[in-house]
């Protein structure tokens, strides 16, 4: 009897222990390094997303045209590099308002400090939008992540020497989506994936949106800068182009991960460490209930001056003596016991 | 638990056609089963009957497969035996025996480790307490299964056998209740 509640006590711990195992291994794989996958709900994107800059008509820096919008185009552009405060890009959106210039700006930007720099012709089609970065933020962001991830892991030809160290596809700038898109090698481990994954987003934020993306695809656009363009397998073009030029990847099938998204599952995770938590409590809880339970059955009593723990089988406990004391049915009770037993099943 | 519980279910189940698996169910469970029944009738020859009853009944039961826990379930047929005697007897012919009974016993306290003294002691716990002692000591009963049979909470069943230890320690030490 004893025996099988010891078994029976190990058997409870054993279930509780794997039960905190068990939860604490589920949970790792909901980690904020883990690797986020299309779910109905959809906190990850896994329908056909645009790719950043994809279907955006960029202007043309040089425009064919009158003089006023040329100027125009000319102090944009120059925005980005002189410090305008506040500025954070511009764009035309065909589908949107195709005459129209939109001009990104933060905050604490000053518009009469744009306007008065377009020519008066141009300052009605100018459209402003309110963005969270400057350009020169996302600009640096976007040259940070080129050089860092792959401008140093190739020759001077932008030829990738070093693929094993590759984990990047492409980047790209989107002033209209104000971030960096970041092409993340969908050939690496998942667990590097993770790694970078989270690598990226502690470093930049919500100035970046990860894509997850094969590796033949082409990478990168710059907004109008260099552009550096590889096959992974094969050729490796660089070059300047006079016309912006939107990413190349393939948006079909792929999966972004916003900044938000990453902190979502950030977040939940978080909520699952709680449950975790939660959970381990009750069962500690329990267990020392239940070892309370068996400690205090064993109460120390006192018999003739001396104490004993019962159930520790010692004799002068009361336990022990309750135990001596049971009753025996005597030998004639036995005799009629098994008498009326025979007679029982003689009848039966 | 469930070796045990496999083993008597075995006795009960050959017994009727085996002796000898009557004998070893009897072995088994006769003194827990009778203890139960002395201490809850106060009385040796009524015990025995209701131990006796109690394995005819079982030899009669079809089905003891279904039954959780046969340990338990045995003495807590012993218990409803024995509480149906009761109330068929006159209660003042019982308290009559019992203060025989108790007076003698009580006279060995001063030598403490007599049985005799804790016997005595028992009989004087209250009936739930002295119900719920001898199925733990004496039944091997865990709290849980006490509960079932009493049909009270764990709580209830484990502070009524904190009262009845310490109320045993009190008498065992010489005290009054």
């Amino acid at each position: 009897m004893k025996t099988m509640k010891r078994i029976r006590k190990i058997l409870v711990m054993m279930l509780a222990l794997g039960f905190v195992l068990g939860n604490a291994a589920f949970a790792s794989d909901f980690g904020p390094t883990a690797t986020p996958t299309p779910t109905p709900g959809g906190t990850m994107i896994g329908e056909v997303e645009p790719l950043p800059g994809e279907d955006v008509e960029q202007p043309h820096p040089v425009m064919i045209g009158g003089e006023d919008k040329y100027i125009a185009y000319e102090e944009l552009e120059a925005m980005k590099t002189d410090g305008t405060k506040g500025f954070g890009g511009y764009w035309v959106d065909s589908e949107k308002e195709p005459e129209a210039i939109f001009v990104g700006v933060t905050q604490d930007a000053n518009k009469v400090d744009i306007l008065v720099r377009i020519p008066d012709s141009w300052k009605s089609k100018i459209r402003f939008v309110e963005v969270r970065y400057t350009y020169a933020e996302l600009w640096d962001t976007y040259q940070e992540i080129v050089q860092n991830y792959m401008l140093s892991i190739c020759d001077a030809n932008y030829r990738v020497i070093y693929p094993e160290k590759q984990v990047l596809v492409s980047a790209g700038m989107s002033e209209k989506d104000g971030h960096v898109g970041v092409g993340v090698l969908k050939t690496l481990s998942k667990e590097r994936q993770d790694e970078i994954i989270a690598e990226l987003f502690e470093k930049y934020g919500d100035k970046i949106i990860i894509v997850i993306e094969d590796p033949a695809d082409f990478c990168l656009d710059s907004g109008g800068k260099e552009v550096i363009s590889h096959n992974i397998d094969t050729s490796v073009i660089s070059g300047k182009l006079e016309n912006q030029t939107a990413m190349t990847s393939t948006a079909t099938g792929v999966i972004r991960i916003t900044y938000a998204d990453y902190m979502k599952k950030d977040g939940s995770s978080a909520n699952y460490t709680l449950w975790i938590v939660v959970i381990g409590a009750v069962v500690c809880v329990a267990g020392m209930f239940y070892v309370l339970r068996v400690r205090n059955r064993r109460v120390y009593a006192t018999v003739n001056g001396q104490t004993f723990a019962e159930g520790a089988g010692d004799a002068g406990s009361i336990e022990s003596l309750a135990r001596k004391a049971a009753e025996d049915v005597s030998e004639e009770g036995r005799n009629r016991i098994f008498a009326a037993y025979e007679k029982e099943r003689g009848e039966k | 638990m469930s070796t045990e519980n496999d083993q008597l279910t075995i006795w009960i189940q050959n017994m009727r056609t085996n002796r000898d698996a009557f004998a070893a169910l009897y072995e088994e469970m006769s003194r827990p089963m009778y203890t139960v029944a002395c201490r809850i009738l106060h009385n040796r020859s009524d015990a025995e009957d209701v131990v006796q009853d109690v394995f005819l009944k079982m030899l009669k039961t079809d089905d003891f497969a279904a039954v959780g826990n046969i340990r338990a379930y045995i003495l807590q047929m012993v218990r409803n035996e024995a509480l149906m005697l009761l109330r068929k007897r006159s209660k003042e012919d019982l308290v009559e025996e019992v203060s025989a009974e108790q007076d003698t016993a009580w006279q060995g306290v001063s030598a403490r480790e007599d049985v005799a003294a804790i016997t005595s002691a028992i009989e004087r716990l209250k009936d739930d307490e002295r119900d719920i002692f001898t199925f733990h000591v004496n039944g091997e009963l865990g709290f849980e299964e006490i509960a079932g049979i009493m049909n009270m909470s764990l709580s209830a069943v484990y502070r009524r056998y904190q009262k009845a230890l310490k109320k045993l320690r009190k008498m065992l030490n010489g005290g009054n209740l």
